[in-house]
């Protein structure tokens, strides 16, 4: 997080509409202070002159603008919060689709770390924090400075001097606000790494309460509770001393400003260059620019907290597309709102072979530990997917078992070696072409918030009800389906109807088979399943795909007996083929 | 997933008896709490004081008599008010932090110190309980991680201002009626008007706002979905058809979240519409009396400066309206919990007694008695275990096999102690065990977790008396050893919490190795010990174990084949009842050395 966001220009700018939000936002957040102001200084300037017994219609202009600014006040903050959550909600759904887009071309395997989900996750309310920051932030700071360079210039033609004291008085304030958020970044940048540790100890007492229980051990995971909380203490007691400074530098500043206004303006009174009545005026408007000073603090706390967001998104505007291949252009494809345009032939033979594969810019996650940037996950893949042949793949998790899966589907590069199908190189296609012969269930299912039949159709816009109820039946979730209250057109959402592991995987099998491609690919599609259940799916899915490759990936010895050939993957990038013989 | 409409009558039931968990929670920030209250005082001292400071001179100003020296001595009177100002802030921010931060301390302790100790009771809903809704694991580490976290701010920020927005207006309105009553009667009118009103706003909003803020989160949870199933739509080449999609939902939730806003702003405008037109009454109030020619001036002015403050300390509470809110919640559901927690799990005793027995016990293989066990399942009407009778011989290794569901892992709990039996009664028996002493356990999950802490911490667990050459010899005879050799630094390397690179199996592996670093155990309780395996390991880690087990009593629940080789025997389960020794088929092609006896 050292770089700059350089790739700022990179997410989306300010285009028409935004723009004129932005204006409308700050506009009306700067009538609302500048009505606060003057609301105090048309006052102090009725009181004045007030007790110089003014014609009652001076009077009543004076009484008539008091009450016009208290009324503009007072709208104005509603304003100035609906117009700048406006500002900051489509900032938010403008970066939303740009994020959409560059993900579109990184996930699954072009995201650095190890923990995806997790990543993607962090990038989502990443574009929260971007519109909290305009809310919240941005708004404020840009409100303030326009409102207080407003009194500042008005103060400065009642009487130059004061000008120059408020001047002077605000940008030591915020140099001063400025450089305790400077001092205050070091312990802030390391707050979440201590928060982190306690949650991360937390989470692991919590998960092993049961052999802390069992071995004694409760009293000193406590203890190291303890410890990282003081850790996490230290930290948190550094930023608050940063954040109390830059609230004590705002305070001191306005008031500096406003005993130097109350010294210049008393002297210039008693030289006789401006009444007691500007005097007064004077004084408000020192008033009112302090206390503008005084909201600095909380707005630019804000931004170390969010520029570590809007870091991580520019980070992801920096990434590489895994896979170069022939560019296929959103033009080229067409954006297929109905089924792609695929060259549907049956019978088709896939091939790796001698295949090395990466992950571009990180080192495999085997247990090799660190390692150089292109240290290929697995090697000496010979793998061929050939029709009524299908084929099981085990190995330990992390030992490349979804990498051989992402380098078919054309998520991932070949570092050596070569994807073939038909015999014809692979390399030469356009991802998508690939992708379109090919039907995937991953190892952690997603389901999407519409309803069940949408989401079986994804890869098979022309299925029937009739045809999705039979493979969920042979799927053994035919009871399942039936006591869903709208039946397939209930909406599958983590807030409408939540759903089992097991039976979340058998829903994306069931989208894969649906698809009728020429090849299935199908990660740990009976990890979640008692024995019975997974036998039945796996009998249900090579039933349906005779004539077809399949892939099944397993952890499970006795399925792997079933299939004719079998491959497994194992520690330090090796790769292993077995024959079985069919049980009789 | 409960609908919000019927969850919420349940939290407001709840809100009454967790009033008595909250206390404790904030008593520990509450001298800091009271500080920070005195600060608050203090600044508005500070601010009557500066009132009546520049008042004093406009109105000398205004009636001729502004000597120098005046204005110096009320200049630089200004300026040290402006010095305490600056001093107040400072400590407003660090009383506040310190405040926040022993209450967020304090609570994840109260809370996580009593869940390891009623560990398996909590876990399945085996615990006897009066019907509490009770957050599982999974719930437990969001309250103790997101709703600890809200806890920060609502009682650093919230907590102080709430007193202060009763506190400071009324100290100032003190001030104001001492100058003049009647401003001070108009103002708190005002005041009074303010919170009735925003009430009557905000009781007609809230309703509305809440159903909206609900499908919000839905459009909102949508972008997070569709991202989510990035992969899948890209696979099945419909990841651009999406694209205009997120685009539009976006546009969606902008127009429903200012829809919502502008209700949900509407007592916040209430508020700051009376706030001004307060300020401005006191202001025409004044000036009226003085053009009536009474010869009020410095005490109108003083009031006028004051009366924009008298609002500030609500305006600042009601901005802090989230932090509030979800803070509250936070705290009425961690309250719960803590209260929950004075009525101790009736196994407490004997795991604790477990931690010092073991330098007592006598050693040996000990057997296990069930009669009748029963224990009570997670909600659902079937219980987990249903009349469990089981006697197994000192020594002797039994495989317990069934579906998934069939209640084996809950016998291993109840076997252990780490679950209270509903009914009837499980014993252990054996040389030096009396009423509440426990013999050393070898407890090994399916799922064993890396602590976030070295290797040697993850084998030691902090229990006296194992150091490096204990924990080196007990990961050597799990076949860890060339794994360890392989670490940079030794025992030292640290393991990263659930995050660490090793295999399921070799997660086992370590959790054995944690039974055999401390005394023998005298009970081994192996659950899934090959599920997940391939084949391979499955063997390895079998005939690992068999060795590490050979000659203590063992119980090893599993549905797999190559760990059946474990045991002398099998039991096979069925919906929490013993069905019978397990049928042929179970066994049939496993390896030599199984099941020699059926009994």
């Amino acid at each position: 997080m050292t770089r700059r966001p350089a790739a700022v220009g990179r997410r989306p700018g300010l285009d028409g509409p935004a723009r004129h939000r932005a204006l409308a936002a700050v506009g009306i957040g700067v009538a609302g202070e500048l009505s606060a102001i003057g609301l105090l200084s048309t006052g102090a300037w009725l009181l004045l002159s007030a007790s110089f017994r003014p014609p009652v219609l001076l009077l009543s202009v004076a009484i008539g603008a008091v009450q016009l600014f208290a009324f503009l006040r007072g709208s104005a903050r509603y304003g100035e919060r609906l117009a700048s959550h406006n500002l900051g909600l489509s900032l938010q759904a403008a970066l939303r689709a740009w994020l959409y887009g560059r993900l579109e071309r990184l996930v699954p395997a072009g995201l650095p770390g190890g923990d995806r989900g997790d990543l993607l996750a962090r990038l989502v309310s990443d574009t929260e924090e971007a519109q909290d920051l305009v809310v919240r932030a941005v708004v404020p700071v840009l409100v303030g400075a326009v409102a207080w360079g407003a009194a500042v210039a008005t103060a400065g033609l009642l009487l130059g001097t004061a000008g120059w004291v408020l001047l002077t008085a605000g940008v030591l304030g915020t140099a001063g606000v400025a450089a305790a958020v400077a001092g205050g970044r070091r312990p802030a940048a390391a707050l979440p790494a201590a928060r982190g540790a306690v949650s991360t100890w937390v989470l692991g007492t919590l998960a092993s309460s049961e052999e802390l229980a069992a071995l004694g051990a409760d009293d000193w995971a406590l203890a190291e509770l303890d410890r990282r909380e003081r850790a996490l203490g230290a930290r948190q007691r550094a930023a608050a001393a940063a954040a109390g400074l830059g609230r004590a530098a705002a305070a001191l500043a306005g008031g500096g400003g406003l005993a130097g206004v109350t010294w210049a303006g008393s002297a210039a009174l008693r030289a006789g260059r401006i009444g007691p009545v500007e005097l007064g005026v004077l004084v408000f408007l020192a008033l009112g620019a302090a206390g503008i000073l005084q909201g600095l603090p909380d707005a630019v706390s804000r931004l170390p907290v969010s520029r570590a967001s809007l870091d991580r998104l520019a980070d992801v505007g920096r990434l590489p597309g895994p896979v170069a291949g022939p560019a296929a252009g959103p033009a080229e494809h067409p954006a297929g709102t109905a089924r792609p345009v695929t060259p549907r032939r049956a019978g088709l033979t896939l091939a790796l072979r001698g295949a090395a594969i990466a992950y571009p810019g990180r080192c495999g996650p085997g247990p090799g530990g660190p390692g150089a940037g292109q240290q290929p996950v697995i090697s000496d893949v010979d793998l061929e997917l050939a029709p009524g042949q299908p084929v099981a793949l085990s190995g330990p998790s992390g030992s490349g078992k979804t990498s051989v899966i992402f380098a078919l589907l054309r998520f991932l590069e070949l570092t050596a070696g070569q994807l073939t199908i038909d015999g014809t190189d692979a390399s030469a296609l356009p991802p998508e072409q690939v992708r379109a012969l090919l039907a995937w269930s991953p190892e952690q299912p997603a389901l999407f918030p519409v309803s069940v039949r949408a989401n079986l159709r994804l890869g098979a816009p022309g299925a029937t009800d009739r045809q999705i109820a039979d493979l969920l039946a042979d799927l053994q979730l035919g009871p399942w389906l039936s006591q869903l209250e709208s039946g397939l057109d209930t909406v599958l959402a983590p807030w409408g109807h939540p759903i089992a592991a097991g039976e979340l995987q058998r829903l994306s099998v069931a989208r894969a088979v649906l698809a009728n491609r020429p090849v299935l690919l199908l990660d740990e599609p009976t990890s979640h399943l008692d024995a019975a259940t997974a036998e039945a799916v796996l009998a249900a899915v090579l039933g349906r795909s005779a004539g077809r490759c399949v892939l099944w990936v397993t952890h499970r010895p006795e399925e792997l007996a079933l299939f004719p050939a079998g491959h497994s993957t194992g520690a330090g990038a090796g790769w292993r083929s077995h024959l079985h013989d069919r049980l009789a | 997933m409960t609908r919000s409409p019927g969850a919420r009558p349940a939290g407001r039931r709840g809100s009454r008896p967790a009033a008595a968990g909250i206390r404790p929670l904030v008593a520990v920030a509450r001298p800091w709490l009271a500080a920070a209250i005195a600060i608050g005082l203090g600044q508005a001292v500070l601010l009557v004081v500066q009132a009546a400071l520049l008042s004093r001179v406009l109105s000398a100003a205004i009636y001729g008599g502004l000597t120098a020296t005046a204005a110096a001595r009320a200049s630089a009177a200004v300026a040290l008010l402006a010095l305490g100002q600056g001093l107040g802030g400072w400590a407003w921010e660090t009383t506040t932090e310190a405040a926040a931060r022993r209450a967020t301390a304090a609570t994840r302790r109260r809370v996580l110190g009593p869940a390891i100790r009623r560990a398996a009771a909590a876990y399945d809903g085996g615990r006897p309980d009066n019907g509490r809704d009770d957050p599982g694991p999974g719930g437990l580490a969001t309250l103790l991680g997101s709703g600890v976290d809200e806890l920060g701010p609502y009682v650093a920020r919230v907590l102080p201002r709430i007193v202060l927005a009763l506190a400071v207006p009324a100290l100032l309105l003190a001030w104001i009626a001492h100058l003049d009553l009647v401003s001070a009667g108009l103002a708190a009118l005002v005041l009074v008007l303010a919170p009735l009103l925003t009430g009557l706003v905000g009781m007609d909003t809230a309703a509305a706002v809440r159903r909206r803020l609900a499908t919000l989160e839905h459009l909102g949870d949508r972008f997070a979905a569709l991202v989510d199933g990035l992969p899948v739509l890209r696979a099945f080449g419909r990841a651009q058809d999406h694209e205009r999609a997120v685009a539009a939902s976006g546009e969606d939730v902008r127009a429903a979240t200012l829809a919502t806003l502008r209700i949900a702003l509407l007592s916040g405008l209430v508020l700051e519409l009376l706030a001004a037109a307060g300020t401005a009454l006191v202001a025409l109030r004044l000036g009226l009396r003085l053009d009536a020619g009474q010869r009020i001036l410095p005490r109108a002015l003083a009031v006028l400066m004051l009366s924009p403050e008298l609002f500030l300390p609500l305006r600042r509470l009601t901005a802090d309206f989230h932090a509030a809110a979800t803070g509250r919640a936070a705290l009425g559901r961690l309250g719960q919990l803590t209260a929950a927690d004075r009525c101790p799990p009736p196994q407490a005793a004997d795991a604790g007694a477990a931690a010092d027995a073991p330098g007592r016990a006598g050693a040996g293989p000990v057997g296990v008695v069930l009669e009748g066990v029963g224990l009570a399942g997670p909600g659902r009407g079937r219980p987990a275990l249903d009349g469990i009778s089981l006697w197994i011989a000192p020594g002797e290794r039994v495989c317990v096999v069934g579906e998934s569901g069939a209640g084996k892992t809950s016998l291993l709990r109840v076997v252990a102690g780490l679950a209270a039996p509903s009914t009837g009664r499980s014993r252990l028996v054996g040389a030096g065990l009396g009423p509440g002493s426990r013999p050393v356990l070898g407890w090994v999950p399916q799922h064993p977790t890396i602590l976030d802490a070295t290797i040697l911490d993850n084998i030691a667990l902090g229990r006296p008396g194992i150091a490096e050459p204990a924990a080196g010899a007990a990961l050597a005879a799990v076949q860890l050893g060339p794994w360890l050799r392989a670490r940079p630094a030794g025992l030292r390397t640290p393991l990263h919490g659930l995050d660490a690179p090793l295999s399921l199996g070799e997660r086992r592996r370590l959790a054995v190795a944690r039974c055999l670093a401390g005394p023998r155990p005298r009970l081994w309780l192996l659950d899934e010990p090959t599920a997940g395996l391939d084949q391979a390991s499955a063997e390895r880690l079998v005939a690992g174990l068999s060795r590490i087990v050979a000659g203590v009593t063992a119980i090893v629940a599993t549905h797999d084949r190559a760990a059946m080789a474990l045991g002398q025997r099998t039991v096979e389960l069925g919906h929490g009842r013993v069905l019978g020794p397990a049928p042929a088929s179970f066994r049939a092609g496993q390896g030599p050395g199984s099941a020699a006896s059926a009994r």
